[in-house]
């Protein structure tokens, strides 16, 4: 039963994410998940040069002083549609204002707010730099309190972290990343999931010798499962429509890819984080799929169900993965010209995986904690669902990956567990 | 600039030892110092005709001593003279009469006199009564008329003329003050250079009471424990002061002085302090009038804090609040409170916005949401009491949401351009400022009437206040030709209609002919009108309304072009608000003269404008449909659908859209040929389609430009009654979009259908099920006690009590709106009985009474709308989609003690004897699995959105949501949306056992 034929891998594997394993329970508000947020990160701020300056409570600054004050950034977009505006009952208007897809401008307003109140920020003295500052990150701030009780920014003051640990070892050993598989697509072919498996599996010849031969790992980063339009909201009320129609379609997509997981987690481990459109709860942090859904693939140990954002260490290598939702969420308050690798490298600076969560982004309230902090920074980011492929390392020192989506660029990514060095490759689908 | 005047008795400069009536003028100077002058010399007086022929026994001397003399107004009479005047009332050949112009010491005893005067042998020894002339100006007015001043008008005084008061002499608080004698002050018409508004202080103050947890606050029992203020000059960015206080100590806020108090006397002291030391021009607030001071008043008098009510520009001048009724047609009678304050205007917004304009519901809350677009956090009266419990940080809760209260007004206010807006009334009809807010239509126009008068020599006779009751026929209807028209309806409309006809045909008081006196007239030289009166032509002698309607025609025209040509946004706003102005001036002079029980009625007038009007909309139908015809060699004969007022709706029978719009044009051009200079027909706009309901009932997709449409017009469906669920109103108006944008019949009706349908299975959203009514006085249980007193039991008091009986700090008080929605009951159970708080009803599980709403509610503005649209209207609420009925569990009543809650498949909802799915279902379980996530990530979606939104509105992401404004969208989603999360959630997990 424990999956005879896995390969013979001898590594050191930890689960370290058992963070984001939470109770769906969906009965406090948000404001406990801030304020967690907000001590948690308050201590990591270092304030040893500015003791003078060093303000406990917001509300206490007065007007002409020089003060550091510390607290969550709220930035008050002003594209942004309010949900109530959702709500409203419209008389005799008819052009409801058009969603924009990016909601960040240069009249955005920023405050900075602590558990006692806010202050506004002027940024006209932060010339560029405030563009990159979003709701729900939590920073100090120096600067001197105007007429108006408004704060002139001078200089921001991030928390500090942890970095990775250090890499000692070397083995010509790779894991693949794949995300956004979508089975069950209709726009897309299913021979090519079977090219990808074959890949994997060895069944193609790889001129440059055998890279599916080493191969230790896969992990698959999201929306495997391709949700059809009516299988996304359950309203019932058109008439006479087949009610489960969209929801068996997507049963035998789950089929299919439970066939294909258990070929693939019968040779290596495979990690599957749930993703936006698969069917867990939406609320970050995803909790692990079902193992009911994978009936065949689940009979293997190998095949791990884990959460979304996931953490593991394999032989004192840390790897943080999460689906892209945090990514995606941000890229809509944030300038439009910024990448997808430069806004995961801001999610390092500030040391929060999600901070558009819960303000803007799906998130489990939860009350006693913030899991979403980063305490020590992993070596490896892989965020799954992006764009195109792009790799970096970090100031810090942090490979990070962004995964493409593989419906729509046909590519995956392996790298080597020791040098962190990446490629994608690309399939194609008649070779 | 003036922004008022008052007058008190005092010593004056120019007849010295005697008191006399000074007038005080309240102003601010270019620079916002202010400013007030003591005006000097001006004496109050008034006009009685002579009907002495000539006798020297009725020379000015024996008047005054004849007078002087009757007990009634004894030494009143300070001088008379003699002037050649005319009456306004009806045209004569004769030339000027003699009048007398009487003198009296003060202001009030014109009326005294005035009365003795009504008896004609006061002057006279004749019986009968003889007639005052403008004997019923206010004093303030009279002044203001005769020197020509107009409200937030500039006066100037020269620098030799001018005393300036040391500051031991001030009477008053302001930073100068001056004297002068009346003929001394200089007076700017407002216009060019002289229409700059200068830096008003604008004061917004909200206060913040304590309760005892059980019963709304009285000031008998619960102190006040904060009062907030911020005082801005209306344009600038920064406000000019912040400030609040409290009662305990209070945490900091950055841009606003906290000052704390131990003491409630202490506080309400320091108060008054601050406002005399920021000296604001005006004062508002949201319901101060009626609320706020009246509550400061009272409970300053129960601590006995003496040196409290004294607020106005004069020193120790107290401040005292009436109860005044302010009655309008528009309105009814309304009960209101009026606080007299020297020199500054109070401007309650929301009496402001409840005259100005009509909403469902006047709670700050939603008149933010109207005109801001912004919620306002609403913190429970009872919770406030824990707040304020608290520690600091509660308490600057309070205190921040405090002050929230006290910037929406002024928000209001400035995007409302209220200011703009009532300085340009005043200065366009001459009356002060705080006559606009305490007083009616009546007193702009008469203002208007009197300086018109004045400059012709003429005279107003002051009436005795009688009802005139004879009513007249009002607006002209024609009968609506009841129809959906796809195709497009051109209409016309008069332009300032009732103006114009005053105008084309010199109607006005002094051109009537009196019937007997008609045979002294050549014919040629009046007019008859259809209802049978005479006046005079204007070629004979122009009327004075019809002057000064085209002077306010005039100015409307140069205000509008120079509003074009302005950049300035400050000039914009004057302009905007003086061209708005003049129009509504325009536009009441015909009532003026219609009015009831008015200062000046002359129903001859009013009816023959109505009459008119009634004659033109008649012609208009018979010309177009002669001459738009087939005869005529247009495509087909067109018809007037609709005609009311000022507008002719036409069906030309032609599909095209811009032939339309070019027909419409020529019509209006052609007609107006047959019509008397200025009475203009326009094309404005066209129909398409056109849904004629009934009279005064319509909606249309209106167009102005062939290319794009410019909005749903509704007139009559939009006013959906406020105990109107949300649910209706949306039906209605996604109905009205699919029809008239969409076109598109049969997608309306299924849309209607589904509505019924998913309210029949349960699976309408509950908060748009909820209906809001106000909670009015408490009947006093006398109901016991005489049992033939009936009083009708209505639902939501029902529920109040009984919420009473559950948990009395959270039941709704006297004046709180109660929400509820309707449940179903057992048989025998009255209809007031049903009523039930939804939260109650959510957290239990209670059946909605869907047959209610399905009744009650959606019907009836169903069926109007679609009576004319589909031959069987009925259809829509019977047939197939009504049979599936969501069964609801039985947890109430007495019934549900015998009934066993059967076990359903989670698939199907067919009963099962054990387990969770059917056998039919079992092979689908993965795919119901799905479905259930699906609806649960949904109702996920959902709670992030509502609850990250109510912390974004709150103005804070670190404080738990207090707020409970059941007046908002999201208050019931919000826990609706949880008891979802719970209800998928067990039956995910009863799956997950199949497994």
């Amino acid at each position: 039963m424990q999956g005879g034929k896995t390969r013979d891998i001898a590594y050191n594997y930890i689960y370290t994410g058992s963070r984001f394993n939470q109770d769906l329970s969906f009965t406090h508000q948000y404001f406990n998940l801030y304020r967690n947020r907000l001590s948690k990160l308050r201590t990591r701020i270092p304030t040893e040069a500015y003791k003078k300056i060093l303000f406990e409570r917001i509300t206490e600054v007065k007007v002409g002083q020089e003060v550091l004050v510390i607290g969550i950034i709220i930035r008050s977009h002003k594209e942004r549609i309010s949900n109530i505006e959702k709500y409203i009952v419209k008389v005799g208007i008819i052009d409801p204002r058009p969603s924009l897809g990016n909601f960040s401008s240069n009249k955005d307003l920023l405050y900075i707010e602590d558990e006692n109140g806010r202050l506004k920020i002027q940024t006209d003295t932060l010339y560029g730099c405030w563009e990159h500052l979003i709701t729900g990150v939590v920073i100090g701030i120096k600067g001197f309190i105007r007429e108006d009780a408004s704060l002139e920014a001078m200089e921001m003051i991030l928390p500090i972290v942890n970095l990775p640990p250090q890499i000692t070892q070397y083995k010509d050993e790779l894991i693949c990343f794949v995300s956004g598989l979508e089975v069950g697509n209709p726009n897309f072919s299913h021979t090519l999931l079977h090219v990808f498996a074959d890949f994997l599996l060895g069944g193609l010849e790889d001129s440059e010798g055998s890279v599916s031969g080493r191969i230790v790992r896969l992990v698959i980063l999201g929306d495997s499962i391709y949700k059809p339009v009516n299988a996304r909201t359950v309203d019932r009320k058109a008439v006479g429509e087949s009610e489960l129609k969209g929801f068996k379609e997507m049963s035998s997509s789950l089929k299919q890819l439970d066939t294909i997981m258990a070929e693939l987690a019968g040779i290596f481990p495979v990690d599957v984080i749930p993703g936006e459109m698969d069917p867990t709860n939406a609320s970050l942090p995803q909790q692990p799929l079902s193992p009911y859904l994978f009936p065949k693939a689940a009979i293997y140990s190998a095949l791990r169900s884990v959460p979304n954002p996931y953490e593991f260490e394999i032989d004192g290598v840390r790897t943080l993965c999460t689906s892209g939702q945090n990514i995606n969420s941000m890229s809509q308050y944030l300038p439009e010209t910024m990448n997808e690798l430069e806004i995961m490298e801001l999610t390092l600076n500030y040391r929060h995986i999600a901070p558009t969560a819960p303000d803007a982004l799906q998130c489990i309230p939860i009350q006693n904690t913030d899991p979403f902090i980063i305490d020590q920074l992993p070596n490896i980011y892989v965020v799954g669902n992006m764009r195109g492929y792009k790799t970096a390392i970090s100031n810090e020192g942090v490979r990070m990956i962004a995964v493409p989506r593989f419906s729509t660029t046909k590519s995956f990514v392996i790298m080597n567990r020791f040098s962190l060095e990446s490629t994608a490759i690309t399939l194609h689908e008649f070779i | 600039m003036q922004t008022d005047i008052d007058y008190y008795l005092g010593e004056s400069l120019i007849t010295k030892g005697t008191n006399a009536a000074i007038l005080r003028i309240y102003g601010v100077t270019e620079d916002g110092h202010s400013v007030m002058a003591h005006v000097h010399g001006f004496e109050p007086y008034f006009w009685v005709e002579d009907l002495s022929k000539n006798n020297p026994k009725f020379l000015c001397g024996k008047i005054i001593e004849r007078l002087n003399s009757n007990p009634n107004c004894r030494e009143m009479i300070t001088k008379v003279e003699f002037h050649k005047k005319k009456n306004i009332m009806n045209f004569t050949n004769d030339p000027p009469q003699n009048y007398y112009k009487i003198f009296t010491n003060v202001p009030k005893s014109v009326a005294t006199v005035r009365s003795s005067i009504d008896k004609a042998q006061a002057i006279y020894d004749i019986t009968g009564s003889s007639t005052t002339f403008e004997s019923n100006v206010p004093f303030a007015l009279r002044f203001m008329i005769d020197t020509g001043i107009v409200g937030m008008g500039w006066i100037e005084i020269p620098p030799e003329k001018i005393q300036i008061r040391d500051p031991g002499y001030k009477k008053s608080t302001l930073q100068i003050e001056v004297d002068v004698y009346y003929k001394d002050i200089i007076v700017h018409k407002p216009e060019g250079e002289w229409s700059k508004i200068p830096p008003l202080r604008v004061l917004s103050f909200d206060i913040e009471v304590n309760n005892d947890g059980i019963s709304f606050p009285t000031p008998d029992r619960n102190e006040v424990i904060q009062i907030g203020n911020i005082c801005k000059i209306p344009g600038d960015d920064q406000a000019l002061s912040k400030a609040i206080f409290t009662l305990g100590q209070c945490g900091d806020i950055a841009d606003a002085d906290v000052k704390c108090y131990v003491n409630e006397s202490q506080m309400l002291r320091a108060w008054r302090e601050y406002v005399i030391n920021l000296d604001p021009d005006i004062i508002t607030g949201y319901n101060i009038l009626n609320f706020d001071y009246n509550y400061l008043f009272k409970r300053a008098e129960k601590l006995n804090v003496k040196d409290f009510p004294y607020f106005g520009r004069i020193r120790n001048s107290l401040t005292r609040i009436k109860d005044t009724t302010f009655q309008s047609k528009a309105q009814g009678l309304r009960e209101t409170k009026e606080v007299a304050m020297e020199g500054r205007i109070q401007l309650d917004m929301f009496q402001h916005i409840q005259r100005e304009h009509k909403l469902s519901h006047y709670s700050l809350n939603s008149v933010s949401l109207t005109f801001l677009k912004e919620q306002k956090e609403d913190v429970h009266w009872t919770t406030l009491k824990d707040l304020q419990e608290g520690n600091d940080d509660t308490r600057r809760r309070i205190a921040v949401y405090c002050l929230k209260d006290c910037y929406l007004p002024l928000r209001l206010l400035e995007k409302l351009m209220c200011l703009y807006n009532y300085s340009e009334m005043a200065r366009v009809t001459g009356v002060p400022f705080s006559f606009l807010l305490t007083r009616g239509q009546q007193i702009k126009v008469a203002s208007q009437l009197m300086r018109k008068a004045q400059s012709c020599d003429m005279l107003i006779p002051t009436l005795s206040k009688a009802d005139i009751g004879d009513k007249y026929e009002g607006a002209f209807v024609l009968e609506p030709k009841r129809n959906f028209y796809n195709i497009p309806i051109a209409t016309l409309d008069f332009a300032s209609l009732y103006p114009s006809i005053m105008m084309a045909h010199n109607l006005c008081y002094c051109t009537l002919i009196k019937p007997e006196n008609k045979k002294n007239f050549n014919p040629e030289d009046y007019t008859l009108t259809p209802t049978g009166e005479a006046f005079i032509k204007a070629h004979v002698f122009k009327g004075l309304l019809p002057q000064i309607l085209e002077e306010l025609i005039q100015a409307r025209k140069r205000a509008r072009e120079e509003l074009k040509n302005t950049t300035d946004p400050f000039m914009k706003k004057v302009l905007d608000g003086r061209q708005l102005a003049l129009k509504i001036s325009a536009n009441s002079v015909y009532g003026f003269t219609g009015a009831q029980v008015g200062q000046l009625p002359c129903l001859q007038i009013s009816s023959s404008v109505t009459s008119y009007g009634r004659l033109m909309i008649e012609e208009t139908k018979n010309e177009v449909e002669n001459h738009y015809s087939i005869q005529n060699g247009y495509p087909n004969d067109s018809v007037v659908v609709y005609g009311d007022t000022d507008s002719v709706m036409i069906n030309f029978g032609i599909d095209d859209l811009t032939q339309v719009m070019n027909l419409g044009r020529e019509a209006a051009a052609h007609v107006t040929k047959k019509f008397i200079n200025p009475i203009k027909l326009e094309f404005e706009k066209v129909y398409f389609p056109y849904l004629l309901l009934n009279k005064k009932r319509y909606a249309g997709l209106l167009w102005t430009n062939p290319n794009k449409y410019d909005k749903i017009d509704m007139k009559g469906i939009e006013s959906v009654r406020r105990d109107n669920c949300e649910l209706v109103r949306e039906t209605i108006n996604t109905c009205l979009h699919k029809l008239l944008i969409e076109r598109n019949l049969d997608e309306t009706i299924v849309y209607v259908k589904n509505v019924v349908s998913a309210l029949l299975q349960n699976k309408i959203d509950l908060s748009l099920l909820v209906i809001t009514k106000a909670l009015g006085k408490k009947q006093k249980e006398e109901g016991k006690a005489n049992k033939n007193t009936y009083t009708a039991k209505q639902a939501h008091v029902e529920l109040a009590n009984k919420m009473q009986q559950r948990d009395a700090a959270n039941a709704p008080n006297v004046g709180d709106r109660v929400a509820y929605v309707m449940i179903k009951g057992t048989k025998g159970q009255k209809a007031y009985e049903l009523a039930e708080d939804p939260i109650y009803a959510l957290k239990n599980d209670l059946p909605i009474d869907f047959d209610y709403y399905l009744e009650k509610q959606l019907k009836a503005p169903l069926m109007r709308l679609f009576e004319d649209v589909l031959p069987n209207a009925q259809s829509l609420f019977n047939g197939e989609h009504t049979r599936k009925r969501y069964q609801p569990k039985v947890t109430t009543g007495a019934m549900s003690k015998f009934i066993q809650i059967t076990n359903t498949c989670i698939g199907c909802k067919t009963s099962l004897k054990t387990g969770y799915l059917c056998q039919g279902c079992i092979k689908n379980a993965p795919a119901i699995y799905m479905e259930k996530v699906i609806t649960s990530t949904n109702a996920e979606r959902n709670f992030q959105e509502l609850w990250a939104e109510c912390q974004r509105c709150q103005g804070s992401i670190c404080q738990e949501v207090l707020c409970t404004n059941k007046d908002c969208p999201i208050f019931y989603r919000r826990e609706k949306v949880k008891k979802e999360m719970d209800y998928v959630k067990g039956e995910l997990d009863k799956l997950a056992l199949i497994w």
